[in-house]
C-alpha cells in the first residue's frame, strides 16, 4: 500500500497470531511440545488413544483450556475431524509409530486439508519417499546424526 | 512371477500357498516370529522376519525384483505405508492391499494402490448373495 507507513514504537513486539495446533501423540515428545507451543501463545489440542498419556500434561493448562486433551485415534478420519473442532492451522504427527504418523499426516493433509502438516519419522529414506509425495517430515535420526557430526568435527 | 506378501496370517498364508501352487515365487514378510516359523514349516523357507513398512526388510524380501506386492495385515496403516514404499522406492509394478476399515478407502485410492480388497464389503456381499434366495422365499 503506497504512501502508508506504520510507525511501530521501538519497544513494541511484532504481532504474533495464535495458531490452532493439533498434536497427535501425547508421549514425551508430544507433551513437551504442547507445553512449549502453548507457552508461545498458541491454542493446543493434543490427541492420544490412551487417556493415561495425558498425565504428562500440566493440570493447570488443561484447567484453563490452553491445552485440550482429546481421546481418539489418529488413524481415523472421524476422530481427527472431531479433534480439529473446526479450523486448525497446523497438524503435528508425533506418535512413536512411523506408520501411524504417516497415515494420520496424509489424512490431515490430503483429505481434511490442514494447511501445515509435519510428520515425525525415524527413517531418512522413508522421509525422502514421502517428501516426493509432498509430505513434510522431520527425521529424528537425521537430526541426531547431523548434530553429532557437527559437534564431533568442531 | 515373483510375489511378495506382507502378513503371514490367515489371508497371507493362504495367498502364499495359492501362488506357490500356481508356480510363482513367493516371499512373505511378518514381524511375528511364531507365524513365520509355522509358515516356513508348512511351505518351505519363504518368510522374512521383520516389519513390513521397513526398507531393509523389504529389500531382504526381494522387493527390487518383485512383480506384485500384496499387503494383507489387519492394520491399515501398515498396509498403506508399505504399499506406498513399494511404489515409491521399489517401483513395484502392481500393489494390492486389503482394506480393513472401509472409511480408509479414499486414502488408499489416493495412494495409487492398484487393487484394494474391501474386507467388510466382501463379507457383506457374500452373505447377501447367500441370503438372497432365502429373502425371496419369504416374500
Amino acid at each position: 500500500m503506497a504512501g502508508q507507513e506504520q510507525q511501530e514504537p521501538a519497544h513494541r513486539a511484532p504481532v504474533y497470531r495464535a495458531r490452532r495446533i493439533l498434536i497427535l501423540g501425547c508421549g514425551q515428545l508430544g507433551s513437551s511440545l504442547s507445553i512449549r507451543l502453548s507457552d508461545s501463545g498458541n491454542i493446543i489440542r493434543i490427541m492420544d488413544n490412551d487417556s493415561e498419556a495425558f498425565d504428562l500434561l500440566p493440570e493447570r493448562r488443561i484447567e484453563t483450556a490452553r491445552i485440550v486433551p482429546v481421546l481418539g485415534d489418529g488413524r481415523s478420519e472421524g476422530d481427527l475431524r472431531r479433534a480439529l473442532a473446526g479450523e486448525s492451522d497446523i497438524f503435528l504427527a508425533c506418535t512413536g509409530s512411523q506408520t501411524i504418523n504417516l497415515m494420520a499426516a496424509q489424512i490431515a493433509r490430503n483429505i481434511i486439508q490442514i494447511p501445515k502438516v509435519i510428520c515425525v519419522l525415524e527413517d531418512l529414506e522413508v522421509a525422502a519417499i514421502f517428501e516426493k509425495l509432498g509430505l513434510e517430515s522431520i527425521s529424528s535420526r537425521k537430526i541426531v546424526a547431523d548434530q553429532l557430526f557437527e559437534r564431533a568435527m568442531a | 512371477m515373483y510375489v511378495v506378501i506382507l502378513g503371514a496370517g490367515r489371508v497371507g498364508s493362504s495367498l502364499a500357498s495359492w501362488f506357490l501352487d500356481s508356480g510363482s515365487e513367493v516371499a512373505v514378510i511378518d514381524s511375528d516370529k511364531k507365524k513365520t516359523q509355522i509358515l516356513d514349516e508348512a511351505l518351505g523357507k519363504i518368510c522374512v522376519l521383520g516389519d513390513g513398512a521397513n526398507i531393509s526388510v523389504m529389500e531382504e524380501a526381494g522387493l527390487t525384483r518383485t512383480d506384485m506386492f500384496i499387503a494383507t495385515t489387519g492394520e491399515d496403516h501398515i498396509n498403506l505405508i508399505a504399499c506406498q514404499i513399494a511404489r515409491g522406492k521399489f517401483e513395484v509394478h502392481s500393489t494390492v492391499s486389503v482394506l480393513n476399515e472401509a472409511n480408509n478407502g479414499k486414502l488408499f485410492d489416493m495412494a495409487g494402490i492398484d487393487f484394494i480388497v474391501d474386507m467388510s464389503r466382501l463379507v457383506i456381499s457374500e452373505i447377501e448373495t447367500a441370503l438372497a434366495p432365502k429373502l425371496v422365499e419369504e416374500v
